[in-house]
């Protein structure tokens, strides 16, 4: 008896899932994946790839995706719903475990297991992303542990030489610093990245202290991976290579990125990926984007 | 009984205020469908936003020239774009609209505000540009990031939208942006490519910005002053015909002008005046 609550929402339609679960909480991978729908796959000229992070099954990726469309057609009202769901894929991997009921702590212990995971989903989501019918070109939005899978796609899809990699988001990215700079693991990714003009966002926030300032470090020493390293999501490195832009969403949580809360980090969010991609109405916005704190000035001084 | 006195009173005057607001209401109204119609039979937006973004890029003329000697001097692909006389604003034009440079060299030699706002109708090719200023900044953005992405081909949109960057910045990015970073042995080079395109980026969206709320600032006022401007005139022109039996000497006329001024100023936001007393009077 695991955590695992079904997302009974009828207004989440995603038009095309890249499925590489057995469970709908913790299991083996999936191999190969599967489209959904199997027949009558839709096919998309462009693909915006969605993928969630750790430790979500399917009930609470289903739900952040949701809500990921409904931020984003609220901050862009001209925005359909078929416009938006034409380009989405929603990817669904077994970044989590099933504990029994009550053990749902003993989640942390899992992150090291789930970072093997992720590399090994790569060449799965690959695969995927190869069988939409007529793709010239995917995109990619990731939160957290899902921007390490993204980036281990990237480079298969690379060594295939197609689709055209567009832009890539990656928010609250559970990817060590090292990995994206000189010598690093994704470093042929990135200059690859950067010849073809594949832009990357990154949203971060060094308000994530307990997930990607905490656990992060030690997750990441467990499963082998780096000394204690610092994550891209909590303070980018300078050194990062590629076309990277990077924006702060002041005092966001690790899970304020998908639109699940009502709060000004997570509409922050939305806004940075909506001007990034563009969806629906091309349309420039200048207020909340670059102006992300007000300026506070000196209190006045007091004559004694 | 002075109570219901009193009551009454504000009740005849909240009444006598309303008739007056009503009329006021009327003009706003009518002055407001007037300037929309003007707007969109005369493509005033299209008009105003082409004029303004010519006289933006006209203005940077000494740096694009600048940068363009120090740039393109050696450069025969460059050399031969200017030769046939692309300019910043045709590479924007052709970029946004798709329209070939050949009809758009003809566009290039209107450019006075006489030229552009009388005799110049609207063009359907430039229908970008009859969307409202963030919209319309949207397709400019996405034409200068292909600039910027492809310098070789835009040589003059890129010289003008990267002005006042570090010329050194600018002179690498022109040379290196057609090559593979794969083909760098130092990782250091890459980094250093990625760094200047990233800052030159940033520069073209701070200038992009600075433009975008310039304009949307002057669009929204220019509609104010003219939204007062018909109503004070209409205003008057009730207020002659209506007198026109009786006697109108100077002080009358002086009056009216007065009074259709007070008017034009409050004709705009009448409607939510009329609201208020409205409520006022309900709970009367």
């Amino acid at each position: 008896m695991g955590r695992y609550k079904a997302y009974n929402n009828p207004a989440y339609k995603p038009s095309l899932k890249l499925y590489l679960r057995t469970q709908v909480e913790g299991g083996p991978l999936r191999n190969p994946g599967k489209l959904i729908p199997e027949k009558n796959t839709p096919s998309k000229r462009i693909c915006v790839v969605l993928v969630h992070g750790y430790n979500n099954h399917v009930g609470q990726a289903s739900k952040a995706y949701y809500s990921f469309r409904a931020k984003q057609k609220s901050i862009q009202k001209s925005l359909t719903e078929d416009n938006l769901e034409k380009l989405l894929g929603d990817t669904f991997w077994p970044g989590d475990a099933k504990w029994i009921w009550g053990a749902d702590l003993l989640d942390f212990f899992f992150y090291s297991k789930a970072v093997d995971v992720a590399k090994k989903a790569g060449p799965l989501l690959a695969d995927l992303i190869l069988k939409i019918p007529g793709l010239l070109e995917v995109n990619f939005i990731g939160h957290s542990l899902g921007c390490r899978l993204i980036l281990e796609t990237i480079t298969l899809l690379q060594n295939r030489g197609y689709p055209a990699i567009g832009k890539i988001c990656l928010m609250a990215a559970a990817v060590e610093n090292e990995m994206v700079s000189r010598g690093g693991k994704f470093e042929s990714t990135l200059l690859k990245l950067q010849s073809n003009k594949s832009k990357i966002k990154i949203l971060f926030s060094s308000s994530d202290i307990w997930v990607l300032g905490g656990a992060f470090p030690i997750g990441q020493k467990l499963a082998g991976e780096g000394n204690f390293p610092t994550a891209l999501g909590l303070k980018p490195t300078p050194d990062m290579l590629g076309l990277v832009e990077k924006n702060r969403i002041p005092g966001a949580g690790h899970s304020d990125y998908w639109g699940i809360k009502k709060n000004k980090q997570n509409k922050l969010s939305a806004q940075f990926v909506e001007e990034f991609f563009n969806f629906g109405d091309i349309k420039r916005r200048i207020d909340q984007l670059q102006i992300e704190e007000k300026r506070v000035v000196a209190q006045p001084r007091a004559i004694i | 009984m002075i109570s219901n006195l009193i009551t009454d009173s504000i009740g005849q005057f909240v009444s006598f205020l309303q008739g007056y607001l009503f009329a006021l209401l009327a003009i706003g109204l009518l002055s407001m469908a007037l300037l929309e119609a003007l707007k969109k039979t005369l493509s005033i937006r299209q008009k105003y936003n082409l004029f303004h973004i010519k006289r933006w890029i006209k203005y940077d003329d000494l740096g694009r020239e600048r940068f363009n000697k120090l740039i393109f001097a050696n450069d025969k692909e460059s050399k031969n774009s200017s030769e046939k006389g692309y300019h910043a604003y045709e590479e924007l034009l052709h970029l946004t609209t798709g329209s070939n440079y050949a009809e758009l060299l003809k566009e290039e030699r209107k450019s006075s505000f006489f030229e552009v706002f009388i005799f110049y109708s609207a063009d359907e090719r430039f229908t970008v540009f009859s969307l409202d200023i963030s919209k319309m900044m949207g397709h400019v953005q996405i034409a200068v990031d292909s600039t910027i992405d492809t310098p070789h081909k835009y040589p003059s949109l890129y010289s003008f939208i990267t002005s006042g960057a570090d010329f050194s910045d600018v002179k690498e990015w022109y040379q290196n942006a057609q090559k593979s970073e794969l083909d760098v042995e130092d990782t250091s080079i890459a980094k250093k490519r990625a760094d200047q395109f990233m800052t030159l980026q940033r520069l073209a969206k701070r200038k992009l910005d600075t433009f975008q709320l310039k304009k949307d600032y002057r669009w929204t006022n220019l509609n104010q002053l003219y939204a007062l401007l018909i109503s004070s005139l209409l205003m008057f022109l009730v207020l002659f015909l209506v007198n026109l039996s009786n006697v109108l000497n100077v002080e009358i006329i002086l009056g009216f002008l007065l009074i259709s001024s007070i008017g034009g100023i409050f004709a705009p936001i009448i409607k939510d005046l009329i609201g208020i007393i409205g409520n006022i009077k309900d709970r009367g």
